[in-house]
């Protein structure tokens, strides 16, 4: 009998989508969401929904967007569902790398606040843009919006972390000498 | 343009593209001391990001995708493969060249069906597949066709169509496809209004061909080939890559 349709080749291209993208898919999901539980099953929802409609996928250059596209669709669902609940990210984030002294575990777990206390609107173009490493004209795709909106995004997610990393810099250095 | 103005667009340029290996940015860090402190200072900064970032994966996660991909195909086959001996020893059963419809009061439904499909396959099922040969049905013509009947068809299912038409089902319009493989043509009925039981069964047509009608979600469909082809698996495999939308069916 056969191989009809292409059916191998399709199974193959999932399998290679899978362990290209699920570990990235994974962590964008964290930020989003801010739940790792959740994250998780959002993941695997979207590589599910991408099974189903990979022969729309035409161009392989597009993968991380098309599935970027789909997780963020099935978060929307999920969060007309329930809300999910505001979390700690620290709290999420689960194994931390064992050489790390801990001062840098705490400089990491502070950095990691003033990200999620980011607006979800500066946040999420941020993630793309350094955790997924897609370009400004691909994210204005996937988010819908125009390059130059993005590029203020961006700029500002930047500005405000930096901003609020020197505040609180100056508190810290004005209770060491107190 | 000043030195500090210099800096200054290129700290902006770097908290939008933090790119440092773009030849703009290396030019100016090599040409200006201030500007190559903002971009190692843009650099320490990204650094830190990156690694605020990147949290740990869950081990084994795309192996977890990997295996659900392959349940979920899977589970729709488990009827199936319960309903394959009773299948097939209907299939056995059949033995004369003349189609005869199940007297089985459980499956009149589906009786009713064999008698529709036996009818349509003598009036033109070997017409059909002659002028498959000669004609060329257009893919986006076919998917309109389909799309007009509520049927959703996979694009490597769309891409085997030579052709398509509009027929007569026991309820309603539905689609008369002939698909190129291979092995020969094989001829796909689509009927999205014709609800048949879950399992599979099998008849012989009257001019020798073996057909499998089979249940959708929403909806049937029938498959026929020669008695040589495995109408079975091709019919199982055409099952996942054919959808009926259940509210226009209605």
């Amino acid at each position: 009998m056969p191989v009809m349709f292409g059916k191998f080749d399709r199974k193959k291209r999932f399998d290679t989508l899978a362990r290209l993208y699920s570990d990235d898919l994974f962590r964008f999901g964290v930020w989003l969401c801010g739940d790792r539980t959740l994250a998780d099953d959002l993941v695997q929802e979207t590589f599910i929904r991408a099974w189903k409609a990979l022969d729309s996928l035409k161009d392989v250059n597009a993968a991380k967007s098309w599935l970027i596209t789909i997780l963020r669709r099935e978060y929307a669902r999920t969060f007309e569902r329930k809300v999910p609940p505001l979390v700690n990210i620290d709290d999420v984030i689960g194994l931390e790398q064992p050489d790390e002294s801990p001062e840098q575990r705490l400089e990491k777990a502070h950095f990691r606040e003033r990200i999620m206390r980011l607006e979800p609107k500066y946040r999420e173009p941020l993630m793309l843009q350094t955790l997924m490493g897609m370009a400004i004209s691909e994210i204005a795709e996937s988010l819908e919006l125009t390059e130059s909106a993005v590029m203020t995004r961006v700029f500002r997610a930047r500005a405000q972390l930096k901003e609020r990393q020197q505040k609180e810099d100056r508190l810290e250095s004005r209770a060491t000498h107190e | 343009m000043n030195k500090a103005m210099d800096s200054k667009t290129l700290e902006h340029h770097l908290m939008t593209d933090p790119d440092p290996r773009n030849p703009d940015v290396v030019d100016v860090a090599k040409s200006d001391e201030t500007c190559a402190a903002v971009l190692r200072d843009s650099q320490a900064f990204e650094a830190q990001l990156m690694d605020a970032l990147k949290i740990p994966s869950r081990a084994g996660l795309a192996q977890d995708i990997m295996a659900k991909q392959q349940e979920t195909s899977r589970r729709p086959e488990l009827p199936w493969m319960l309903a394959t001996a009773a299948a097939v020893t209907l299939t056995i059963g059949v033995v004369a060249t003349q189609f005869l419809p199940d007297s089985n009061a459980h499956h009149h439904a589906d009786s009713d069906v064999w008698v529709h499909l036996a009818q349509h396959w003598e009036h033109d099922g070997a017409q059909v597949l002659n002028a498959s040969q000669a004609t060329q049905s257009q893919t986006a013509d076919v998917e309109q066709l389909l799309i007009g009947l509520g049927v959703e068809a996979d694009p490597d299912l769309l891409a085997q169509v030579s052709l398509g038409k509009i027929c007569p089902t026991p309820e309603g319009d539905g689609a008369h496809l002939v698909l190129n493989s291979d092995d020969g043509p094989i001829t796909l009925i689509i009927m999205p209004k014709t609800q048949t039981l879950s399992a599979p069964s099998a008849k012989i047509m009257s001019d020798g061909q073996e057909a499998w009608l089979v249940a959708l979600e929403h909806g049937s469909m029938a498959v026929i080939a020669d008695p040589d082809r495995n109408a079975f698996e091709i019919a199982r495999q055409l099952r996942q890559q054919v959808s009926v939308d259940g509210t226009l069916a209605l």
